[in-house]
C-alpha cells in the first residue's frame, strides 16, 4: 500500500545551520509513528516541511498523495509544539472555527466540537472562554481542535508537553481511540515511555539526520543485554561463553558478589543457566534487564554527537 | 476562497465582539464629539463674571467704557440669539439662502455680533437677549431646545469711595491696593464683589498713533491708560478693555478731526460683497455650506489618517497575539500564509469600514443633538453636503486605499511582534510618518489645484488622503484615476513584498529583524 506520507532526502537550512540533513521516512496508513530526537535534533523543522509550513531546500514531500499536504489539508490534523488558541473565544467555538478552517460546514463543526469536548470530559466548559479554561484543559481543547474535522492523518508535535499525568493518559488513550479507527498518526515526543508504549514504528533524528527507523523492539535490539547475577562462586566460566562481551563488579556483600554481564543480543540464557549448575556456580540472584527505549535513546544520541560518532557504552 | 472568507469572517466577529472595540465605537466620536462639545460647556460652567472699576479723572470716559462693556456683552449675547435661531428655525422662515429676509426680524438676521452701538442699546434696554428669544420664538420650531446662552465675562463699574485724584496720581498703586488685594469689595445686584481690576484714566491723555510709544504700552504713566491688577488678567478679559478703550479714542479722534459725531455713522459702512461662484450656469451666490464644504474634506482627510491609525493598532495586536499564542502555526496548516494575509487583510478592512462609518455618522449625529447652536448650524451643512455629494463615497474609497496601504506594513510587522513593546517599537517608524501626513496634506490643500498638491496626489501613501483633501475641489476625473492607480500599484507591490514576509514573520523567533534583514527575507525565497 501507498505511504500516507513519504519524505525523501529532505535537506533544511537556515543560514549555516543544517536544521534536516537529507531525511527520508515514509509512514504507512493506520500507522502510529514516533517521531523521536533530542532538542534542535530538526523534528520541528521536519514536520514543518511535511506540513509545507516550511519549503525544503532539498527533496521532495508526499502527503497523502498530494505534493502539498496544504491540497489535502482537510485530511491532516495538526498540533504545533508550541500550543495556544483565540484566549476569547469559547472552547467551542475555536474548535468549530478550526473544523470549519479544514472543510467542515458550520453545523457539523459545530456538532462535532460538542462531541467532543463531551466525550473527553469538556463538555461544562464547551461555553467557557479559553482564558477561563485551566491550563490543562486549554491544551485537551487544542488536542481535540486537531480531531474535529476527522482528519485521516494526525500530526502531533510533543502532544504530551505540558500535560499532567492524568492528562498523559488522558492523550495515550485519544491516540489508541485513533489507532483503532484506523487514523494515521505521526507524533514527536521527548517522553520515551509513551512511544514504546503507542508507536508501531519510530524514528529517531539528531542533528538533522536518521539515526535509527524501525519498530520499537528493532530499536531494543540495538543495545546488549544486561544480565545481573549475585554470587560467592567463580564466574569465570561465565565470563568465557560466546556472546558476552563484557562482565563487572557492581557491588560486594561479603563473599557474595553482584556481577552484570553485557551480552549480544544472541546470547542464551539457558545455556548461562546451564553454565551455572554444571559448574556448580550459586545462583543468589539472577535478573535479565531488557534496555528500556530510553536507553536506546540515550546511547544513539550519545553516539550521534559524540565527537568521532562511535557510540557510548552503557 | 473559502479560508479566506472563513478567515475574513472570524477576523470581522471576534474583532467587532472585543470590548475594546466597543468600546472605540463608542469612545472615538464621543470623544471627538465631547472635544467640540465640552470647551463651551466649561466656558459656559466656569466664566468667572470679573469686575473692573473705572476712575476716571479725565472726565467723560467712565459711563463710556461701562456702556462698551455693557454692549459688548449684548453682541455676545445677540450673536448666540442669531445661531440659535439659524439652527432652529422653523423650515416656513427659511429660503435657500438661510432665513427668510421677509419673514424673520432683521436683528434675528445678522451674522456674528456686527450691530452698531445703539442697537446693542435698544438690545439691552429691550430686556436682552430674553427679549431676543422671545422675538424669535414665532420662528423656531417647536421641538427646539432651550437655548444655551454665554455667560457674562465682564462687568464694569465705577470705583464707589475712590481716591483723591492727587492720591492716586501719586501713589496709584497703594491707593488702590486695598480694592485690588481683596481687603474692599464692593456692593454689586445684593452681594459683595470683589473687583479684578481699576481702569485709571489721568486727566489730559489723548489717543496716541498706531506704533507710538504709548499705543506699544510703553508711554508715561501720567499720558497712558492706566489698568491695574493684583498679577496678570485674563487674557480674555485684557484684550476686550484693550478694544474697548480704542474704540473709545478712535471715536474721540475721529469727531476731533471730522468736528461733529456723525462721523461715527462711517464706522457702520460695510463693503457690499457677495461671494459668487461660476459652478452654476450664470453664476450663483456662495453660502456658508461652499466653506464648510472647502472646509470638510480637508478636515475628513485627518480624520482618515487617525481612524488608520486606531485600525493598524489593532490589526498589529491581532497579529501580535495570533502569533504569541502560536496558533498561526495551525492556521497556516489549514490555508496558505498568503490566504491567511489576505483573510486577516478582508476580515479587519470590514472592521475598519463598520468602526469610520459608525463614527462618522455619530459625530455628526452628536453635533446635531449635544451641541450648542452654533455646533448644530454647523452640522448640519456637512450633513446636507455629504448628502449627495462625492465626498461621503470619496471618503470610503480615499479611507480604503488607504487602509490597503498601510495594512500589508501593520499585518507583517505585527507578524513580527511577540509582545505589545515589539508592536510599539515596530510601528514607531511608519506611526510617525504617519503622524507627519496630515500635516503635509492640510498645509497643501489650501491650494488644492497648485502644483504641491497635484504632485502630492500622485505620491504613494500621500495620495488618498490629499485627493480627499482635494474632493470638494473636483479635481480632474484623470487626477483622481492616475493617484488612484498610483495607489493600487503601491498596495499590490506591498502587499506582495507583505505576503513574502508575512510567511517567514509568522514563524520567525527571536529579536524582529532589522531593515536590512527584511529586505533579505524579501529577496530569499523561504
Amino acid at each position: 500500500m501507498e505511504p500516507f506520507v513519504r519524505l525523501v532526502d529532505i535537506e533544511k537550512r537556515f543560514g549555516d545551520h543544517v536544521a534536516v540533513d537529507g531525511l527520508s521516512f515514509a509512514v504507512a496508513p493506520g500507522e502510529v509513528f514516533g517521531f523521536l530526537g533530542p532538542n534542535g535534533a530538526g523534528k520541528t523543522t521536519s514536520i514543518r516541511i511535511l506540513l509545507d509550513i516550511l519549503s525544503p531546500d532539498r527533496g521532495t514531500v508526499s502527503v497523502l498523495g498530494a505534493r502539498s499536504a496544504l491540497a489535502v489539508a482537510d485530511r491532516v490534523g495538526y498540533l504545533p509544539e508550541e500550543r495556544g488558541l483565540y484566549k476569547n473565544m469559547t472552547a467551542e467555538g475555536v474548535i468549530t472555527y478550526l473544523a470549519r478552517l479544514k472543510g467542515l460546514d458550520a453545523r457539523t463543526a459545530r456538532r462535532r466540537a460538542r462531541d467532543l469536548l463531551e466525550r473527553y470530559g469538556l463538555g461544562d466548559v464547551a461555553r467557557r472562554r479559553v482564558k477561563q479554561l485551566s491550563k490543562g484543559m486549554a491544551q485537551k481543547v487544542q488536542v481535540l481542535s486537531t480531531l474535529a474535522h476527522d482528519p485521516d492523518l494526525l500530526i502531533l508535535d510533543e502532544p504530551f508537553s505540558g500535560l499532567d499525568p492524568v492528562n498523559q493518559q488522558v492523550l495515550e488513550q485519544v491516540l489508541r481511540d485513533l489507532k483503532a479507527a484506523g487514523k494515521t498518526v505521526i507524533f514527536s515526543t521527548h517522553v520515551m515511555q509513551h512511544a514504546e508504549r503507542l508507536c508501531d514504528r519510530i524514528l529517531l533524528i539528531a542533528k538533522g539526520r536518521d539515526i535509527f527507523s524501525g519498530t520499537v523492539e528493532e530499536a531494543r535490539a540495538r543495545l546488549d543485554i544486561r544480565l545481573r547475577l549475585r554470587t560467592e562462586g567463580d564466574i569465570a566460566p561465565l565470563s568465557a561463553l560466546p556472546a558476552i562481551k563484557r562482565v563487572f563488579r557492581r557491588r560486594s556483600e561479603g563473599d557474595v558478589a553482584e556481577w552484570e554481564f553485557r551480552a549480544e543480543r544472541s546470547f542464551s540464557v539457558e545455556r548461562m543457566i546451564e553454565t551455572c549448575i554444571r559448574h556448580k556456580i550459586p545462583i543468589r540472584h539472577f535478573t535479565m534487564l531488557e534496555p528500556s527505549l530510553h536507553d536506546v535513546f540515550v546511547r544513539l544520541v550519545r553516539a550521534e554527537e559524540a565527537p568521532d560518532g562511535r557510540e557510548a557504552t552503557t | 476562497m473559502r479560508g479566506i472568507f472563513l478567515i475574513a469572517q472570524h477576523e470581522f466577529i471576534e474583532t467587532v465582539k472585543t470590548k475594546s472595540f466597543l468600546v472605540s465605537l463608542l469612545l472615538i466620536p464621543l470623544m471627538l464629539g465631547l472635544g467640540i462639545v465640552i470647551p463651551s460647556w466649561i466656558e459656559r460652567q466656569t466664566t468667572v463674571t470679573r469686575t473692573v472699576a473705572v476712575v476716571d479723572l479725565a472726565g467723560g470716559y467712565g459711563p463710556r467704557i461701562r456702556a462698551a462693556v455693557e454692549r459688548q456683552y449684548a453682541r455676545k449675547a445677540l450673536a448666540a440669539v442669531r445661531a440659535y435661531v439659524r439652527a432652529y428655525a422653523d423650515p416656513a422662515y427659511r429660503s435657500a439662502r438661510g432665513l427668510d429676509m421677509a419673514k424673520v426680524p432683521a436683528l434675528l438676521l445678522g451674522r456674528g455680533d456686527d450691530i452698531s452701538d445703539a442697537e446693542a442699546d435698544r438690545f439691552l434696554a429691550a430686556g436682552g437677549a430674553a427679549w431676543a428669544l422671545d422675538l424669535a420664538r414665532p420662528y423656531l420650531r417647536p421641538e427646539a431646545p432651550e437655548p444655551k446662552l454665554p455667560p457674562r465675562a465682564l462687568r464694569a463699574i465705577a470705583l464707589p469711595d475712590p481716591p483723591s485724584p492727587a492720591v492716586l496720581l501719586a501713589d496709584p498703586a497703594e491707593a488702590l491696593r486695598p480694592w485690588l488685594d481683596g481687603g474692599r469689595t464692593v456692593a454689586h445686584d445684593g452681594a459683595r464683589v470683589a473687583i479684578d481690576a481699576v481702569i485709571v484714566i489721568p486727566p489730559g491723555v489723548h489717543g496716541a498713533p498706531a506704533g507710538s510709544p504709548a499705543a506699544l504700552g510703553r508711554g508715561e504713566a501720567q499720558e497712558s491708560v492706566q489698568i491695574w491688577s493684583a498679577g496678570a488678567l485674563p487674557r480674555g478679559i485684557s484684550r476686550t478693555l484693550g478694544d474697548i478703550l480704542d474704540r473709545i479714542f478712535r471715536h474721540d479722534a475721529l469727531i476731533a478731526s471730522a468736528g461733529s459725531p456723525d462721523i461715527l455713522a462711517a464706522d457702520r459702512i460695510r463693503a457690499p460683497v457677495l461671494a459668487l461662484d461660476i459652478s452654476a450656469p450664470g453664476g450663483r451666490a456662495l453660502t456658508m455650506a461652499d466653506t464648510v464644504r472647502r472646509i470638510l474634506p480637508r478636515a475628513l482627510s485627518v480624520l482618515l489618517v487617525y481612524f488608520l491609525y486606531i485600525n493598524m493598532f489593532m490589526l498589529m495586536s491581532n497579529t501580535m497575539e495570533e502569533r504569541s499564542n502560536r496558533i498561526v502555526e495551525v492556521l497556516i496548516s489549514s490555508v496558505t500564509p498568503q490566504a491567511l494575509m489576505i483573510g486577516k487583510l478582508l476580515g479587519s478592512s470590514l472592521v475598519a469600514i463598520t468602526m469610520f462609518g459608525f463614527s462618522v455618522l455619530a459625530f455628526l449625529g452628536i453635533f446635531s443633538v449635544a451641541g450648542d447652536s452654533a455646533l448644530v448650524e454647523f452640522a448640519g451643512e456637512p450633513l446636507g453636503i455629504l448628502r449627495g455629494s462625492p465626498i461621503l463615497p470619496a471618503l470610503f474609497l480615499y479611507f480604503i486605499l488607504g487602509y490597503f496601504l498601510f495594512a500589508g506594513i501593520f499585518l507583517t510587522l505585527g507578524a513580527f511582534a511577540e509582545s505589545s513593546k515589539d508592536v510599539q517599537n515596530l510601528s514607531l517608524p511608519v506611526v510617525l510618518f504617519m503622524a507627519m501626513m496630515p500635516i503635509v496634506v492640510v498645509a497643501f490643500a489650501d491650494d488644492p489645484d497648485g502644483t504641491s498638491a497635484k504632485v502630492l496626489s500622485f505620491l504613494p501613501f500621500f495620495g488618498p488622503f490629499m485627493m480627499m483633501a482635494r474632493a470638494a475641489a473636483n479635481p480632474p476625473l484623470l487626477e483622481i484615476l492616475g493617484s488612484i492607480a498610483v495607489q493600487l500599484l503601491t498596495i499590490a507591490g506591498l502587499l506582495w513584498a507583505a505576503a513574502r514576509i508575512f510567511r517567514i514573520a509568522i514563524l520567525f523567533s527571536g529579536k524582529p529583524p532589522r531593515l536590512g534583514q527584511l529586505l533579505r527575507l524579501l529577496r530569499s525565497e523561504e
